[in-house]
């Protein structure tokens, strides 16, 4: 089937390839599409639901908030935390200004102490069931002793990218942001200021791995993969420009593919050159924490995960019966 | 016989010195994956 049913595939795959050494999180955004008011019977409820029992199934250390998250009421969202969807924001309150969720989750890998943080957008939706209120604000009263108890910071927060930019700017204890902003694809992960930034694109049609080698200093990309990379197409430009020399045609008509072929080998050249002298004088010398990331594809015909497959039949079935269980 | 007795002492207690500078260092780095995703929107079977 694909989607979640391939996502539930490939998580237990990754579990598996690293001896369980991994963080799972989603930044939110994941029960509704839009933003706006979806009661229970509507196909877009049922389809919520679904989406919360996979959830469950897969086993998230946490689970940020985002704000169409709220589009089927505070109530769903409560409901699906008692089923055990590990929902996440520090800056959800009630009226008695009592948080709502847990405002960070701890996870330990070896001695290393994780303390991943939700955000929910302000700007989000207006309630009478609860406030939402400002990020900074809120983290800063809650990072600087989190700081200290934890070796690592990683925020989980769906909002605009310039949003959040701007909100860590404010706070340099934070060393990774998922984000989730609904306007951009898959985003790379780049560093402002020392935090380093990443998201999938819509319609989790991609899962996010990001690789860390964490030793508490400041991040810098892992040059091996690339340079590995670089060093296989160097090896294909040069079979392909022997491969040209060799060749029986006449010598115009080679000149101009050669001279393309001789270009690109010079700038693969230049390319791994400066990978290396940023191994020797980065990695190396300073001992920066490393990074890879990638992202897996989950197409609709991808692999599947049989339990996963169940819910989204029944779940079509609801929906087919016009929200009649 | 006391000296031999005396430099496989030193040498294990270089070896247990080194393990020990070792096992420090390797500790300093850890490793692991944040598998991660957001904005599903409410697809659970995603098309194109």
């Amino acid at each position: 089937m694909g989607g979640l049913s391939q996502k539930a595939y490939t998580l237990d795959k990754l579990w598996k390839n690293t001896g369980g050494r991994v963080i799972t999180v989603d930044a939110g955004n994941l029960l509704f599409r839009m933003r706006g008011r979806y009661g229970f019977g509507t196909a877009e409820y049922f389809t919520a639901q679904a989406v919360a029992d996979i959830y469950v199934l897969l086993g998230f250390d946490a689970v940020g908030i985002g704000p169409t998250d709220l589009s089927g009421g505070l109530g769903l969202v409560l409901e699906t935390a008692e089923q055990g969807i590990p929902w996440t924001s520090a800056n959800i309150y009630d009226h008695q200004d009592r948080r709502l969720f847990a405002p960070f989750r701890l996870k330990k890998i070896d001695d290393l102490s994780i303390a991943i943080v939700g955000i929910t957008d302000p700007a989000a939706i207006e309630s009478k069931d609860f406030v939402i209120k400002d990020a900074t604000a809120v983290l800063a009263d809650l990072l600087p002793e989190l700081a200290k108890s934890s070796d690592l910071i990683l925020v989980l927060v769906a909002m605009p990218t310039a949003a959040i930019m701007e909100l860590v700017k404010q706070f340099p204890q934070v060393d990774i942001v998922i984000a989730g902003d609904t306007s951009k694809g898959n985003v790379a992960p780049f560093l402002t200021g020392p935090t380093l930034v990443t998201q999938t694109g819509n319609r989790g049609r991609y899962q996010g791995v990001l690789s860390v080698g964490w030793n508490g200093q400041p991040w810098s990309k892992d040059t091996a993969p690339s340079l590995v990379d670089l060093r296989k197409r160097l090896k294909s430009n040069s079979a392909q420009l022997h491969r040209l020399h060799n060749s029986p045609l006449d010598a115009a008509s080679k000149k101009d593919k050669i001279a393309q072929l001789q270009e690109s080998r010079a700038e693969i050249i230049e390319q791994i050159e400066h990978l290396e002298k940023q191994q020797r004088s980065g990695t190396a010398a300073n001992g920066v924490s490393t990074y890879e990331n990638r992202f897996l594809p989950l197409s609709p015909r991808g692999r599947a995960d049989p339990q996963i497959d169940y819910i989204i039949r029944e779940a079509k079935k609801r929906m087919a019966a016009g929200g009649r269980k | 016989m006391k000296y031999s007795s005396l430099v496989i002492l030193n040498l294990l207690f270089w070896l247990c010195f080194c393990c020990s500078v070792f096992s420090v260092a390797a500790a300093a780095e850890v490793k692991f994956s944040i598998l991660y995703s957001a904005n599903v929107n409410g697809e659970l079977e995603p098309c194109g």
